[in-house]
């Protein structure tokens, strides 16, 4: 199947190399060269059952391994919201990349594109990725709409959003699970912190935030009734200067705990500093450590993203890959590093023993009965949220103030 | 009746803004202060925000790459850096009389890209040798009046009191100061008596470059210590804003850069400090602070223009004569 974006249209018969026909991006993903004479200029391996053809049967060299309709080699793309060496939330990703690419070795071909905001050029960029005949497109945040409308048109290439709310049969969405991590540092954060304020500094209001400032307070409330979460936005993910702004204006106000959900450490730079407790969100990295070297709390590990990319690679691979139903997601576990040096053994002894209860169920991060911060019930005494409704939440606990 | 608490509170948030608000300025200032100095002699320079890149990257490169421990040297580098791309700007302006417009966009464009590239690697990565605070008057209680002034880092007094008063001094109390103003005046003028347009030109355009350029160097030393993309994020072009609003005279261009700043820091410590404002909502509260620091800029260059039509002070105020044309000795 030709995509709609090509200029150039081959006769089905045509004798072109399949690296030629990719090139000219003429046909569509997945056309499986069958004894390297004749190319099937259609694509068949998707499960979304929008191909009308499906490759010929391979039976000659090419033989694939399994029954089900796949590739020889998977061409995949990542793209990402900040440069690749953050020392955070991109790098985590990058790393996620490499170890899908060393899993798979000659059978996947990676490569990425950072820096990529939300403007009109991000759908263009998607575009041009769907030409240069990748199989499968990861994005490492949220472009909505602004890749939705790419995916809309070409079914036949599949895409992988991070906290994705878009749901297509070639959109999966997947998530980090955070609101554990976060619950188990504001716990830590609720002994730690003396005057129980709690400094966040956040980026957009969105489900992530809302589950990372809950999280902390719920976890804080759990020793410290009077804890309080305060919160600054800064409506960018990766901006140094903003980030070291809003954490001087927290630290000013007095808060005792800071913590943020920023791409990279400066922040925590500042709190060591000022000689404040301090955790990160992006993952264990050296750099985040070495910023507060005497501060440092914890981070959420980022770890389940190579293993989940290299997944998604082998079924794109074997022809098994599928999205997930509207409004379902993909959740990856989170789960929070090793401690930094200075954190009391009392703290590391009751967060084991609250992460011990909430793998065994007992305790539910969201458990009612809860009020928002604007004083309305959100849940009844007996009720409870799971992570999935977690993703979906737009609100914020009591206590928590600036979101 | 006004409560001594609320009192208190207005007092302690006005310090937490003014604490924050000087040295998020001084990147501005020096990148204005530096366009200033060329545009006295006639050279519109409208690249800052390469500059301030060029100068913020060369200072990271010297601490994180070439192993040098003194934040003072570091910034003398990316002054250095940023001083050579001022070089090929000014002899294309002045030397070939280029468009002046159109060079400095290509070294605004140019020196992002340049800067941008340069730092690959080093994003995020903390810098240890930062300038260190030092008192100007003993030793303060935390929060007093005197501290939000007086305690900040050696760059943010020379940058707020040093270099306006010197520069004040020399353009409006010195022979030199009156040739420089004459050659953005009336380079004719300043030819025909003697005094060199091409030298003070490409003088003052390399001496500005390299202010801007300390302006970037003063990021990544001091205010945020680590490399990111786009670093300047739009305050080299706030700068060129500033000059238009102070007039073109030193004071004036502190007095911006500070306004400039105090949005910047009204963003985050409005929302730090729980305020609140009318149909807001506490989300959407950050979205409308983020945006304050441009409409606050744009507000405050109409001020001149508006006082230029309704014909008041329009000579202070004005631009110099022959700014951003070339002068070709020939012409009259």
């Amino acid at each position: 199947m030709t995509q709609k974006s090509s200029k150039l249209i081959l006769p089905r018969t045509a004798a072109v190399s399949r690296r030629e026909a990719l090139k000219m991006g003429a046909v569509g993903i997945g056309g499986l060269a069958v004894g390297g004479s004749v190319l099937a200029a259609c694509g068949g391996d998707d499960s979304g059952s929008t191909a009308t053809t499906t490759a010929a049967p391979a039976t000659t060299a090419a033989a694939a391994t399994t029954a089900a309709p796949g590739l020889d080699k998977v061409k995949a793309h990542w793209v990402y919201i900040g440069p690749p060496d953050d020392n955070g939330w991109t790098e985590a990703h990058d790393i996620g990349r490499q170890v899908a690419q060393n899993a798979l070795g000659d059978q996947l071909e990676t490569a990425y594109t950072p820096n990529i905001g939300f403007d009109a050029s991000t759908t263009q960029l998607f575009q041009q990725l769907v030409d240069d005949g990748n199989h499968l497109i990861f994005a490492n945040t949220e472009y909505a709409g602004l890749m939705s409308v790419v995916a809309e048109e070409n079914p036949d290439t599949f895409f992988v959003e991070t906290n994705g709310h878009t749901w297509l049969d070639n959109i999966l969405p997947f998530y980090l699970a955070h609101e554990i991590p976060a619950y188990l540092l504001g716990i830590a954060a609720g002994h730690m912190a003396a005057n129980g304020r709690i400094g966040y500094i956040g980026a957009f209001p969105t489900a992530t935030a809302y589950n990372d400032v809950n999280g902390l307070l719920l976890g804080a409330r759990s020793v410290n009734p009077d804890a309080v979460v305060e919160t600054v936005l800064v409506s960018t993910f990766f901006d140094p200067q903003k980030a070291a702004q809003a954490a001087n204006a927290l630290l000013d106000s007095g808060v005792d705990f800071l913590f943020g959900v920023m791409d990279e450490p400066t922040f925590m730079q500042i709190s060591e500093e000022a000689g404040i407790w301090t955790g990160y969100w992006n993952g264990d990295f050296a750099s985040a450590r070495n910023a507060a070297p005497t501060k440092f709390v914890a981070s959420f590990e980022l770890t389940e993203l190579g293993p989940f990319y290299t997944e998604q690679c082998r079924r794109v691979l074997n022809g098994t890959w599928a999205s997930v139903a509207e409004g379902d997601v993909i959740l990856l576990d989170n789960p929070l590093s090793d401690w930094g040096p200075n954190v009391p053994q009392h703290v590391k002894d009751e967060v084991a023993a609250a992460r011990a209860a909430i793998d065994s169920g007992e305790l539910s991060v969201y458990q009612g009965p809860l009020n928002d911060n604007e004083g309305n019930q959100r849940l009844a005494a007996g009720e409870a949220l799971d992570s999935k409704g977690g993703y979906a939440i737009d609100w914020a606990v009591e206590g928590v103030s600036g979101i | 009746m006004i409560s001594a608490q609320v009192l208190a509170l207005i007092d302690n948030a006005f310090l937490s803004l003014v604490g924050s608000a000087i040295p998020a300025s001084t990147v501005v200032l020096l990148a204005a202060t530096g366009a200033m100095l060329g545009e006295r002699v006639g050279v519109l320079n409208l690249g800052q925000e390469g500059l301030i890149g060029v100068g913020a990257v060369y200072a990271v490169i010297a601490v994180l790459s070439w192993g040098i421990t003194s934040p003072w040297l570091a910034l003398l580098i990316g002054m250095a850096a940023a001083a050579l791309a001022g070089l090929i700007f000014a002899v294309a302006v002045v030397v070939f009389r280029a468009n002046q417009v159109l060079v400095g966009l290509a070294l605004a464009l140019g020196g992002v890209g340049l800067s941008n590239q340069l730092g690959t690697n080093r994003n995020g990565t903390p810098i240890q040798n930062t300038f260190q605070e030092v008192s100007l008057g003993g030793s303060f209680e935390d929060g007093s009046v005197l501290e939000a002034f007086l305690f900040h880092d050696p760059i943010v007094y020379l940058a707020y009191i040093a270099m306006p008063v010197a520069l004040w001094f020399l353009l409006f109390r010195t022979r030199h100061g009156m040739n420089m103003r004459a050659v953005g005046e009336n380079p004719a003028a300043a030819d025909a008596v003697g005094v060199s347009v091409m030298r003070s030109r490409l003088g003052y355009t390399v001496l500005g470059a390299a202010l801007s350029g300390a302006g970037g160097a003063y990021m990544v030393l001091s205010f945020t210590p680590t490399w990111s993309p786009d670093i300047a994020r739009g305050r080299g072009w706030v700068a060129l804003a500033v000059v238009i609003f102070a007039g073109w005279r030193p004071g004036w261009v502190v007095a911006g850069a500070l306004l400039y700043g105090s949005m910047i820091s009204l963003d985050t410590t409005a929302q730090a400090r729980g305020w609140e404002l009318p149909f807001f909502g506490p989300s959407d509260l950050s979205f409308f602070l983020s945006m304050l620091p441009y409409v606050v800029t744009l507000i405050a260059i109409l001020i001149p223009a508006g006082a230029a039509k309704i014909g008041r002070r329009v000579r202070a105020t004005a631009a110099p004569g022959a700014l951003a044309i070339p002068y070709w000795r020939e012409e009259r």
